[in-house]
């Protein structure tokens, strides 16, 4: 087992790997930026440095400052855990350079499927369904050529993307040049690479992601499936749920399927997702996420099983212990994120000190959060608070639960999507689960209507 | 034990009087945070520092005087050099205090304007993170 690992991250997810560190009973080594002085990851790690100062390129992607904090506190591993340097295969290699354990797949692994556009070529050469799509797309002449080929509408995605960051849809040539130019753009700011490539829009699909785990000796399981297609306009995730609802059972078996068969295919290790959007029996590979996910509790809860520890175990060289027959579902589980945005404003991002911060309790009710009462909410970052997950033995019982959970929940100070959750959860086409990503789209719009 | 904290006088006063105030007591780092300030005083053992030598009595603060904190702008670890000044030396613009060790590059902690050096905040070989204060030179 690794015995010290440096969190190089921020935020709740920061926290949740430290405290699985402390569970299993290995260091854990915070880094911060000035910004986040007085986060409850920084206090509750067993050490920690501060890298930079607020903003994101000079402190959680300073990757001198980082690796440094790693060598000087004498940790033999490295978490990313989602966002910033997560999908980053140059530091992943880095990390191995100076003798660090990269708690995540290996490199080459991270640039063929972190890689999306690599990644959909390297899925349909192992027989796994794929969207119409591009590889990289080096300017707007290209790309202009390449949406007349797919036929229109399209989908501008940045290659080393994810949260909705650098993606534009397109839905005529004349918005080509100025969507191609604000996708390179947000996907440079956001992750130090501007490459974009290109898929076929499919209208209104359900976007259903496959949780999988794998260990270093070819072990390959699937932890089910998630809906996640209660997406703000942004494709920002608000709502998830596992297991996806109303799929058919022809879809939800080749899902699984495919899933697995993708990641023998490339050598996968470590916990990964594969995105798929799915329309009928239909689902196509969207990309691969080579990394924890925000909404991996809805799996964990309903699986029994600590993706975060598995993590660590894998990275460990331990092997998994046990095949896809020993996993089992049981119950059912939503994750709303509660976000400092104001949801009738476009979901614009809030920032300051927060005033009173009290989250529910009771039973089957799981908050993962750094906030507190008096915290601040720096400019900087993801605008994400808090995970409020509830867990039932039905998605109707599930459903109640969190309804009373948000109504327990006070966040003072900032506004939040709390209500916007609620509202959504309050809507027939949540509660029969038949929505699609189109759906809150659609409810803001009527809304202003 | 606490310190009686001076609110009105210049930072290099507040400075000077809370380092006083630490040297009589038996703490090896006192760190206080309060509004735009941060003092920090560390010591590598009660003894005197400087191999057994007493510290040199510091000179009569000058209120009108500013102070200048150099801070770590890397994350590493410090390693004093051979020709480390003692407190309330007069040092020279872009004069090496010390040095950052990290992933194999050195980078100096130099002075950015003459004047007198009149606090040294962490030990040589201690590991230092980003925004860490590392001396005060007193400029003039």
């Amino acid at each position: 087992m690794v015995r010290k690992v440096l969190v190089a991250n921020r935020g709740e997810i920061a926290l949740r790997i430290v405290r699985a560190c402390q569970e299993l009973g290995i260091g854990s080594v915070a880094i911060f930026s000035e910004a986040d002085r007085d986060s409850t990851h920084v206090r509750v790690a067993d050490e920690a440095f501060c890298v930079g100062p607020g903003p994101v390129p000079r402190s959680y992607l300073n990757v001198p400052n980082i690796i440094s904090a790693a060598l000087v506190s004498g940790c033999d591993a490295v978490h990313p855990g989602y966002g910033f340097l997560a999908e980053n295969a140059r530091f992943a290699e880095i990390c191995a350079d100076h003798g660090l354990k990269f708690i995540g797949p290996r490199p080459e692994i991270i640039t063929a499927m972190g890689d999306k556009a690599t990644a959909k070529r390297v899925m349909a050469e192992a027989g796994v369904a794929t969207t119409p799509g591009t590889d990289i797309l080096a300017s707007v002449e290209l790309a202009h050529e390449a949406a007349e080929q797919i036929g229109y509408p399209v989908l501008l995605k940045a290659t080393a993307g994810g949260g909705g960051k650098g993606m534009r849809v397109v839905e005529r040539p004349e918005e080509m040049e100025r969507a191609f130019l604000g996708a390179t753009a947000e996907a440079e700011a956001s992750f130090k690479d501007g490459r974009v490539y290109m898929e076929k829009l499919i209208r209104d699909p359900r976007h259903i992601e496959v949780q999988v785990l794998a260990d270093e000796y070819g072990e390959v399981v699937h932890l089910g499936e998630r809906d996640c297609s209660i997406q703000k306009p942004s494709h920002q995730k608000l709502i998830e749920e596992a297991g996806a609802p109303n799929l058919t059972e022809r879809a939800r078996t080749r899902l699984h399927e495919m899933a697995v068969l993708a990641c023998r295919h490339v050598g996968y290790s470590n916990a990964g997702t594969l995105e798929f959007l799915s329309s009928g029996d239909d689902v196509f590979f969207m990309e691969m996420n080579t990394r924890i996910q925000v909404e991996h509790p809805v799996t964990e809860m309903v699986y029994g099983i600590d993706l975060v520890k598995e993590q660590i175990r894998i990275a460990s060289g331990e092997p998994l212990g046990y095949s896809q027959t020993d996993l089992e579902p049981r119950g059912h589980a939503i994750e709303c994120r509660i976000n400092a945005e104001d949801a009738r404003h476009n979901f614009a991002p809030q920032a300051g000190k927060l005033g009173a911060v009290l989250f529910p309790g009771g039973p089957g009710i799981r908050i993962d959060t750094h906030i507190f009462s008096g915290a601040s909410v720096p400019p900087y970052y993801d605008s994400m608070l808090a995970k409020v997950i509830a867990f039932a033995n039905t998605r109707e019982q599930a459903i109640a639960r969190m309804e009373r959970a948000l109504r327990e929940t006070l966040v003072e100070g900032v506004a939040t999507t709390t209500e916007m959750c609620l509202e959504i959860l309050a809507t027939e086409g949540f509660r029969s689960g038949v929505y699609d990503i189109g759906f809150l789209p659609r409810l803001l719009a009527q809304r202003v209507g | 034990m606490t310190p009686e904290y001076p609110t009105e006088d210049a930072p290099s006063a507040r400075a000077q009087r809370l380092a006083e105030f630490f040297v009589g007591t038996p703490l090896l780092r006192l760190r206080i945070e309060r509004e735009e300030e941060e003092f920090e005083f560390v010591r590598s053992s009660l003894e005197p520092i400087f191999g057994g030598t007493p510290a040199p009595a510091l000179p009569e603060p000058s209120p009108e005087r500013p102070v200048e904190t150099l801070r770590a702008d890397v994350v590493g670890i410090l390693r004093f050099g051979r020709n480390l000044p003692t407190l309330g030396e007069e040092v020279g613009e872009e004069r090496e205090l010390a040095a950052i060790e990290a992933l194999g590059i050195r980078t100096s902690v130099r002075a950015r304007s003459a004047g007198r050096l009149t606090a040294i905040l962490c030990q040589d070989g201690a590991a230092v993170d980003y925004g860490r204060a590392l001396f005060e030179i007193e400029r003039g």
